[in-house]
This record gives structure tokens, sequence and C-alpha cells, in this order.
């Protein structure tokens, strides 16, 4: 009972949350008080106001402006990074998962040996080999992500093949295919939309550790990695900079970590 | 009713992972509309013999002959029997979604066979708006085998159809199959262990052990003169005699 409404808690304070960051990033697709990219030297580290809400950067860019920006390159880079993964992780798993044998064996060994590797360190590979860029990073890190959605959506592949309502299914002539994606697949949801919550946040995290470390969103463009990194620099000058743009990462991650735990089934 | 056999079975082995020898050089044969009882202890090669008829088993040798078009199976488990995530109407609908060609309906005609079959198992046509974890044991394998029939079988296996039910459920479930079987013609081979529910649907028995079949025959013959030292315990021990 306890746990059950803390789960329920949590799903609406990260609803809250998740609701509060996905108006903001919409926000900035559509308008944003000044261009995120203009320079403006008579503004150059000015504190929080009414005119500049979170202030201004080194080179007088209204931070605010950048942060609904660099929200929106974040939230796409890691929607496109986790949809990547989703789409092919649950090929691989439901197929693998469902037929088994030397399929199951072989190509699971593979997702095994990618596995291995952390996340960000495949992708740092990947960047070297084909260069830096946001493309190249949601490839990257989409490729990364496959390994995990693969082996969830196998483990529940594996519970649900060996149902009854799955040997009625084939004894009443249904296709292995409509059985997989019509029968078996809407019953892991619960399992695969909480993996995705956390996916999308180690994507968020992957993609603000790659632009922090220069190899994903490029200047001029804003991403709250690449601004947490040109905000270390002015951490005593400007530290609002760097508060207000860690914070945009805490609430982001934070607001679909609980939504996470509170699909998570009580 | 016709009697020409819808089964038959000749010197049937089944071999698990090419070493565990399920089943021993099993035949029989069974009549078309018969209510054929398979007893015996939990492992002893019931449900094995059921897959194997079903086309379920893939390593077996021997032959089986089944004259009969979608032969289906009620399973034990009337929990896992249904899809959680659909509407009861979805999957009696769903049989119906598989017929092909001349045979193809609609959703108006679907629909109405689906009314038909609740009304036939004894359920409320507004069953087919819930979830099957909406609904008692009961009720679920009354829909299990509706969806079964909506197959346009004439051959049912019943794997302990009702040994997960309470006595109330159990006699309603045999009710059921005994009406739909004099309605419909329906073959059943009826797997259990509880002597005295074969004793009330079936009207031949085979009592099996260890992958053998020890003795056959019309159930009051077997019930009231058995030859077998082991079908005589399971008797004793069910109290009958």
């Amino acid at each position: 009972m306890q746990t059950k409404k803390k789960h329920s808690l949590n799903l609406i304070i990260g609803l809250i949350i998740t609701c509060i960051m996905l108006f903001l990033i919409i926000l900035g697709f559509f308008y944003t008080p000044y261009d995120p990219t203009k320079m403006d030297s008579s503004a150059k580290f000015a504190a929080p106001s009414i005119k500049h809400l979170m202030g201004c950067d080194n080179f007088g860019r209204d931070i605010f402006s950048r942060v609904l920006k660099g929200m929106g390159n974040t939230f796409v880079i890691a929607l496109a990074t986790v949809v990547i993964g989703v789409v092919s992780g649950v090929l691989i798993g439901a197929v693998t998962g469902y037929f088994g044998g030397w399929l199951d064996e072989v190509v699971m060994r593979i997702n095994d040996v990618v596995f291995a590797f952390p996340s960000i360190l495949l992708a740092l590979v990947f960047i070297s080999l084909f260069g830096t860029g946001k493309y190249n990073v949601v490839l990257a890190l989409g490729i990364a992500f496959i390994p995990s959605f693969a082996r969830i959506v196998r483990g529940e592949f594996i519970k649900y093949r060996e149902m009854d309502y799955v040997k009625s299914a084939r004894l009443a002539g249904v296709s292995h295919l409509r059985i997989i994606f019509v029968h078996i697949l809407p019953n892991t949801m619960t399992v695969l939309l909480s993996s995705i919550m956390i996916g999308f946040n180690n994507a968020v995290l992957a993609e603000a550790g790659m632009s922090y470390l220069g190899i994903g969103v490029q200047p001029p463009d804003a991403s709250l990695g690449s601004m947490l990194s040109e905000a270390q620099g002015y951490l005593f000058s400007a530290p609002g900079y760097a508060v207000f743009t860690g914070l945009m990462i805490i609430l982001l991650v934070l607001g679909f970590s609980l939504l996470a735990d509170g699909l998570k089934k009580g | 009713m016709e009697t020409t056999n819808i089964l038959e079975i000749n010197n049937l082995n089944v071999y698990y992972n090419k070493k565990h020898h399920v089943l021993k050089d099993i035949s029989f044969s069974m009549k078309r509309g018969e209510i054929l009882g398979l007893v015996g202890e939990s492992g002893c090669g019931k449900t094995s013999l059921a897959k194997a008829i079903l086309g379920m088993q893939s390593n077996y040798d021997g032959s089986i002959s089944l004259d009969c078009r979608n032969p289906q199976m009620v399973f034990q488990d009337p929990y896992s029997s249904l899809n959680p995530s659909k509407k009861i109407g979805w999957i009696l609908e769903e049989p119906l979604r598989m017929k092909k060609g001349t045979e193809k309906l609609t959703h108006a005609k679907r629909q109405e066979k689906v009314a038909q079959m609740l009304e036939k198992v004894g359920l409320d046509i507004k069953i087919r708006e819930h979830y099957p974890s909406e609904l008692s044991g009961g009720q679920r394998q009354r829909i299990a085998i509706a969806a079964a029939l909506l197959c346009d079988t004439g051959f049912l296996i019943a794997d302990e159809p009702v040994s997960a039910l309470d006595v109330t459920i159990q006699a309603q479930i045999i009710k059921l199959l005994l009406q739909l079987h004099k309605e419909m013609g329906l073959s059943i081979l009826f797997i259990s262990h509880d002597l005295r529910v074969v004793y009330m649907m079936c009207d031949r028995v085979m009592i099996m052990r260890d992958g053998m079949i020890l003795e056959r025959g019309c159930v009051d013959e077997i019930y009231k003169n058995p030859q077998n030292d082991y079908t005589k315990l399971l008797l004793e021990a069910a109290n009958i005699n």
C-alpha cells in the first residue's frame, strides 16, 4: 500500500516536472526572448534581471534563450537516440526471444559484446571514426543503446512465448509475426515504457557529456552539455550560467526518472 | 453419430533432448464424437501426448493421424489462457480474423458469431467489454472453451480444464463440456488426474504411467473391474469401489 502510494506520488511529481520541461522545450522551438547566438558586449556577464531572466554569458548572449534552445537540441538528440535504440532493440529482442534457438544464441552473444562496453566509450569510438556533429552523436548513442533494449524485450518475450494464450493463438492459425507484434508486444509495454524513460535519461546525460567534451553539438548551436562546458570557465565570475544550465539537466532527468519509477507497478 | 476414427496413433515415441524417453510405444484410436479420458499422475506424459497430437512436439517417431481441421486445446490454467492486454471481444474474434478467402468474415459477422458463442457457453454478451483480469477462473475457462470452439473444430483436447477451479465451478464447466459435446458432436480427449471427473465425463478411459498406457476400456468396465495394480491403487486412493 505504502509502495503504491509512493509510486503514484512519483508519477504525479514526475509528470508535473516533465510537463513544465516539455513546455519550455516546445516554447524554445518557436520563441526565445533574444536570438540565442546574438552577442552583445554591453551585456557581458549581466546578472539575472527582468530583462535577462538568467543573466548573460561571456559573449553577452541571453542565457535563458540559450537554455531554451539548448534544451530543445538535447531533447531532440536524446529522443532520436532512444527511437533508434528502442526500434532496433525491440525488433532484435522480439525475434530472438520468440524464436530462440541458434539465432538467439548468435545475436545475443553479439549483443553481450556490445553491451560490455560503456555506451559513452562506444560512442566515442564511433565519433573518432566518423567525426563530430549532432547526427553522428545520435547514431553513435543510438547504436550503443540497442543492446539494453534488446535484452529487456527478449526477456519479456521468453516469458510470454510459453504462456497458454500464445499456444492457443498458434493453434488458431495466427502467424508468428502477428503473435509477436499484436499478441505479445503490447504485454511488454509496462516494462518497456519504464526502460524508455530510463534510456531517455541516459541519453540526455550522454549527450550532455559528449557536448561537454566538445564532440557533440558544435558552436554556435546550443546544447546543455556544451553550455555547461563553456560555463565552467566562468564559474566564479558568472555562477548563474553553470547553475541554471545544470539545473535544467537535473530537472529534465529527474522528471523522467520519477515518471519511470511511477510507471513501474508497485 | 459417425463411428469412424477421428484419431489414430500407432507406436508413438516422444523424446526430450534426444535422451529423455517421455512416451513409450503409445497406440490407441478415438472414435468421432467420443469423449476419451486420459488419466495418470503428474509427469506421466499426458500433456506430452496432447502436444504431440497437436503438432507441438517435433521430436517423435511413430504415426499420428488426426482426421480433423483446426484441433484445439483448453489449458489447465485459466489465468494464462487469455491475453491479459486484450478485451474478451477481441480475444474471441481473433480466430475468426484468421479465416481467409471465401471464409473471410466482416466485423459485423464476427461480432454476431462471438455473441452466439457467448450465449452457448452461458456468458452475458456484455463480457466482451471486459479484460481477463476482471473475470473469475470459471468465466475465463468458459471464454477459453468458446475461443477454441470458434476455430470450427471438431476435436478438443481438454488438459485438466477443471483442476484449477473450485468444486462448484468444476461441475459447471463439466456440464458445459458435456452439453457442447452433445450439441456439436465434439470429440474430446479429456486429460485429468481426477478419476471422479473422468467418470462423469468420459465414454472410455486410458490409464497412463511413466509414458505408457497401462490399461484402457469403457469407464464402467475399468472402474468396476480394474486389471492393473496401478489402476486399482488409483481407484482406491480416490475412494472409488
